[in-house]
């Protein structure tokens, strides 16, 4: 044997993937060759600072609490009743997609004649039976590709919408007063134009009858999440809600299972009585977790309203069995763009969600 | 490595949804995690994101987690799941740019010279080589550098990879082989010899 050959399974031989049968005659040129086994230190130096530069990686001191933040707020945000559909079948999927595709087709000007936008709705066309909620698009789905050999999460896997779905907080149509909504019936275009945003030029002219128009404009949600651990989880909830009252908020119970050992309550509050409004729930039991957070949604809130548009452009074009599933989507979007609208410190309004638990 | 009984005990609370159980297990393997997510995406601002996605990833699905696995491999298989799909949805590769290495932006690697200990100038060159070795590492097409990770710095075995990278052994393979071979020629300065290293101890 020579350096060549020996070369070729110096590998396989040191990772024991080699048979007796060629192991023998690559042991004896080693044995013999400097080369080879200079080769062979080398690489084993190679794998020694591989394995302590492995050695020396360590996450951030409080990557333990960003994690539980992290599962703290997904399943907070699971228990809304804004939650969307999740339906991982493939052929809703597939239809779905392909509804998509026709509603960006009309909006870009194929139907409707309108001009193509810069930016057409990419989150749309990346899984388009993921509809995130405000502020939840760094929890991405589980991915649809084709590597499935690990367990997907498939939370209520091909289970229609929820009907809460189909109740957004506001139901459309019905603004809060001196929202910035409004409500057009367009049938001619260029009748009405809402403002431009990032994402906002070149929108298709014409609009669907009973399609929302959304102003675009700077949003930001200021949101505290606060964990508060009490033995008295039903006395507690029952005190924040009277806090809540007193502060102009309105609040929302955010079912979870066993209201004895834990219950969400979610509170939309003026900003003026934030402060004292958090310092109240606070004092409810032990705080096991807080954050406030700032999040400038601007962007999402211009995807989505592209999203919507497209989606409302289309749903008078399409059959009845896809309707359904899209009017549910519709219906989702609308809501969260009007939380978006309504629930934005530009609203004057921030967010408190209180998690109230049983000691463990 | 990680008291058996103790995690067996730890996932099982976690998968009647005891948090405080759940935050155990993060803490028990948070560097395994990270490490991997690190060598696997080349900085810190993504493998944290990764590392925290798999852990989120782990939360939901332990249901489905056999308690007789290994919890420690299993986390390992959803963190390459999700860096396997995350790369075949971006469909492109992670490459730092050259000469991005320990620039004022910074810390895209953990700089360890000072505890490296002794001679100052000797944990100079140690530390460059590191950043060189990265460098090379990053470099690489990912499917080769998954492998390549998976093999010879976590030290699983070829069925394993075939298993976490969803082909076979004989692919498994050939991304080591080539990957290796790629990284050999990254570092032609340190296998075929160079004055300033000939003779170091790394």
């Amino acid at each position: 044997m020579n350096c060549r050959q020996a070369e070729k399974l110096l590998f396989l031989w040191r990772d024991g993937r080699l048979g007796e049968k060629r192991a023998g005659p690559l042991r004896a040129h080693v044995n013999t060759c400097k080369h080879c086994q200079r080769e062979l230190a080398k690489w084993e130096e190679v794998v020694t600072v591989l394995r302590e530069m492995n050695a020396l990686l360590v996450p951030e001191a409080d990557f333990s609490a960003q994690v539980r933040a992290k599962i703290t707020e997904k399943v907070v945000r699971q228990a809304l009743p804004l939650a969307r559909p999740r339906i991982w079948n493939w052929k809703k999927a597939v239809a779905t997609a392909a509804v998509v595709l026709l509603a960006l087709a009309s909006a870009w000007g194929i139907i409707s004649g309108g001009s193509l936008p810069q930016n057409p709705p990419s989150v749309a066309l990346e899984n388009p039976s993921y509809v995130p909620l405000p502020g939840e698009e760094n929890l991405s789905p589980p991915p649809l590709g084709p590597n499935k050999a690990v367990p997907e999460v498939q939370e209520n896997p091909g289970e229609k919408p929820p009907e809460a779905e189909k109740e957004p907080l506001a139901p459309p149509g019905r603004p809060e007063a001196g929202q910035e909504v409004l409500q057009v019936a367009l049938e001619k275009e260029g009748s009405l134009e809402n403002e431009k945003g990032s994402l906002g030029q070149d929108k298709p002219k014409a609009l669907e009858e009973g399609t929302r128009v959304f102003l675009n404009k700077e949003r930001n949600l200021v949101s505290t999440l606060l964990e508060v651990t009490t033995s008295e989880v039903a006395a507690a909830a029952a005190k924040a809600q009277d806090f809540a009252r007193e502060a102009g908020a309105k609040a929302q119970v955010i079912p979870l299972g066993n209201e004895e050992e834990q219950i969400v309550l979610r509170f939309v509050v003026p900003h003026s009585q934030a402060e004292k409004l958090r310092s109240q729930l606070e004092a409810l039991g032990r705080v096991t977790y807080q954050k406030t957070e700032r999040k400038d949604v601007t962007r999402e809130f211009a995807v989505k309203q592209e999203e919507y548009q497209a989606l409302k452009a289309q749903e008078s074009t399409v059959g009845s069995k896809e309707r359904a599933y899209l009017e549910a989507q519709i219906a989702s979007l609308e809501a969260q763009l009007q939380a978006l609208e309504t629930e934005s410190i530009e609203a004057g309004k921030e967010i408190v969600t209180l998690w109230l638990k049983a000691p463990s | 490595m990680f008291p058996l009984e103790e995690t067996k005990t730890l996932v099982a609370r976690s998968q009647q949804g005891d948090l405080e159980a759940f935050e155990q297990l993060v803490l028990l393997y948070q560097k395994k995690v990270y490490a991997l997510s690190f060598n696997l995406t080349g900085n810190q601002v993504e493998a944290q994101d990764l590392a925290q996605e798999a852990f989120l990833r782990a939360f939901t699905s332990l249901k489905g987690f056999r308690n007789d696995a290994d919890f420690g491999t299993w986390l390992h298989r959803l963190t390459v799941n999700l860096w396997i799909n995350g790369q075949q949805r971006q469909k492109k590769q992670f490459f730092l740019l050259p000469g991005s290495f320990g620039s004022a932006e910074g810390e895209e690697f953990p700089r360890e010279v000072a505890a490296a200990g002794g001679d100052p100038q000797e944990a100079l060159e140690k530390e460059e080589f590191r950043i060189a070795m990265r460098q090379a590492l990053n470099e690489l097409p990912w499917m080769q550098k998954t492998a390549l990770v998976l093999r010879e710095i976590e030290g699983y075995s070829y069925e394993e990879i075939a298993r976490m990278l969803g082909c076979s052994v004989g692919t498994v393979k050939s991304r080591l082989n080539r990957g290796r071979r790629t990284l050999k020629e990254k570092l032609t300065f340190f296998f075929n010899g160079s004055p300033a290293l000939e003779g170091k101890e790394f």
